[in-house]
């Protein structure tokens, strides 16, 4: 099988599209099968940053792998950098780069050896060569010639993101590049991928982390029990809530009557069910605070905390399913 | 360069890195050996007609042999791979995905001489000679790496369906019926007849007779060889394919 460096060829506008994408798991003995996706459809424009945002569990991860050519698609169709992933698996390899969830990477092997064996299969000329200005552009030429179990998370992290360049690809797939990362290794990896984005590269990212998505990416999905239940530019979707939340805490048997109370707010967007309480997105936080105060008061609940703030992405995947995606994460990890 | 042999000089360097992973799979046939030795050495004194005139350990060798070369290492290699996402890595490449197996197999191949020099060089210390001189110690050689090879398809094919630690480790108990329904302590006609016919039906007895001869007669005896040949053949062709097969559908 002969390979070229992928970013010779010319990409359509769109990156990655899919359409009814699903994905069914057989059951075994007997029982039914499980949809872990349920018929995406998405569009990555070339060169942006594409986020999928949401919990663990969500569908994240299987629809990467079915873009990536590691999960066979149930149903619908996908294409990456124009080429049909169930119809040519093998020319949709030569175009992405992978640098998925667990890190790929041998801790047998030193740096170096791993970088070169990955150049090598992507018959990469001067496989030497590429892999050291690779180790240099990730900052880990010293620790180049160290065997990879000798290495910390973050520099594991971004040597896996080297092996998913050495071909420069058209479109990287990072599936939660900074999930269990310390904080100074997160901002390193942002900048990294921010870098690899300006060279170029289209990147679709998946991660369960609000601030990554609202930093990393030009448009975010978010996706909910294999669904995607809404998409756009992060300002986008939190401009859909209107210009600022109220949190009020509340005892849960005081939620309804407080949703009826509040129904009379003269600046009122939306309410939702929050974690403690309700949700209320207005356009004007700080005039309203001393209304919603009052007609909580009319109604005879007192809240327990009231908090301004401006939306969130997680304000966002509660408006849009009912639950914040911060808790599920805590739960999914706990 | 070839992506297999890419693969394989990884491989290998993982075979000289662990030792650990090797030892194991070489201290049990030796202990076997010695055991084996101390217990029945002076019943089978070198008088014994089946011996032709060798010690008891010439007769063993054999045995231990094909003892130390069926592990499972590969198939431990690559559940490996698969828990650390490396396979993923793998498989997103732009590679033949027999070349993952073929790799493997290749590392096989390297540990299964390193480790027959090593089981030969102890028969050697307890007096053992082969008969057929330097070209019998080279097939004996050969011919074990190569069954070590037609043998580790199972354990990768193993590892590619459960992706299991503990049911992968099964294929090495797997090979302990296989080697002690054979002429393994005396020759074929001295067996019960039950166990007679079990041991003819059995692929390791053809392999140990092989190299068997090789060890006992001055001369080489081509058909117990061509036997041996074409059971390593027959084995290793099933095997992988086996091995290549659950490759194939691993993700499925």
């Amino acid at each position: 099988m002969t390979t070229q460096p992928a970013s010779n060829s010319p990409l359509p506008d769109v990156a990655i599209r899919a359409s009814g994408l699903v994905k069914r798991y057989r059951g075994s003995r007997g029982q039914e099968g499980q949809e872990a996706v349920r018929g995406i459809d998405l569009e990555v424009r070339r060169g942006e940053v594409f986020g999928f945002l949401g919990p663990n569990g969500a569908g994240k991860t299987t629809t990467v792998r079915m873009l990536c050519t590691l999960l066979p698609i149930s149903d619908g169709e996908a294409t990456v950098a124009g080429i049909d992933v169930a119809a040519d698996p093998a020319a949709v390899r030569n175009k992405i780069g992978v640098a998925l969830q667990d890190v790929g990477l041998d801790g047998r092997q030193s740096g170096r050896e791993l970088l070169e064996l990955q150049c090598g299969l992507y018959r990469i000329p001067d496989p030497a060569g590429r892999a050291a200005e690779l180790l240099d552009l990730v900052g880990l030429a010293e620790a180049a010639d160290r065997l990879v179990s000798t290495y910390s998370g973050g520099m594991k992290r971004r040597l896996d993101l080297a092996s998913a360049l050495v071909h420069e690809p058209d479109v990287l797939f990072l599936d939660e590049p900074t999930t269990g990362l310390d904080p100074a290794s997160r901002l390193t990896v942002w900048q990294e991928v921010r870098r690899i984005n300006q060279a170029g590269t289209t990147v679709f990212l998946t991660t369960q982390y609000l601030e990554e998505a609202d930093q990393l990416c030009d448009r975010v999905a978010i996706i909910d029990d294999g669904r995607i239940v809404n998409q756009g530019t992060p300002s986008e979707l939190k401009s859909e809530l209107g210009s600022d939340v109220l949190t009020i805490g509340l005892d849960p048997q005081e939620h309804g009557r407080a949703r009826i109370a509040l129904e009379n707010l003269t600046d009122l967007g939306h309410i939702t069910d929050a974690e403690e309480g309700l949700a209320v997105y207005v356009d004007d936080g700080a005039g309203s605070v001393a209304d919603v105060v009052r007609l909580l008061a009319e109604a005879d609940i007192r809240p327990r905390t009231v908090s301004l703030a401006r939306p969130t992405l997680d304000d966002v995947f509660l408006a849009s399913t009912g639950r914040r995606i911060e808790s599920n994460t805590a739960e999914a990890a706990s | 360069m070839n992506e297999t042999i890419l693969l394989a000089r990884r491989a290998v360097r993982e075979v000289w890195r662990i030792p650990a992973a090797t030892l194991p799979a070489l201290f049990i046939p030796v202990f076997f050996l010695v055991v084996n030795l101390g217990q029945v050495n002076k019943v089978f004194p070198p008088s014994t007609p089946f011996l032709q005139g060798q010690h008891y350990v010439a007769f063993q060798i054999p045995v231990s042999l094909v003892f130390a070369v069926s592990s499972a290492t590969s198939g431990l290699a690559m559940v490996t791979d698969i828990d650390i996402g490396y396979l993923d890595k793998l498989l997103t490449a732009p590679i033949r995905r027999t070349a993952i197996v073929w790799g493997r197999l290749a590392a096989d191949l390297t540990r299964g001489i390193a480790v027959s020099i090593l089981v030969l060089a102890v028969g050697f210390a307890f007096g053992a000679r082969v008969k057929s001189g330097v070209v019998g110690v080279i097939l004996l050689i050969l011919l074990s790496a190569l069954w070590g090879v037609a043998y580790a398809g199972i354990a990768i094919a193993i590892a590619l369906k459960t992706k299991n630690v503990q049911t992968t480790n099964a294929s090495f108990i797997i090979f302990f019926p296989l080697l002690f329904l054979t002429p393994n302590f005396v020759p074929l006609e001295l067996l019960a007849p039950p166990l007679r016919i079990i041991a003819r039906c059995n692929p390791v007895t053809y392999v140990i007779t092989g190299l068997r001869d090789l060890v006992l007669y001055h001369d080489i005896h081509w058909g117990s060889l061509g036997a041996c040949l074409l059971t390593i053949v027959l084995t290793g062709v099933l095997l992988t394919a086996l091995s290549l097969r659950a490759l194939t559908t691993f993700a499925d």
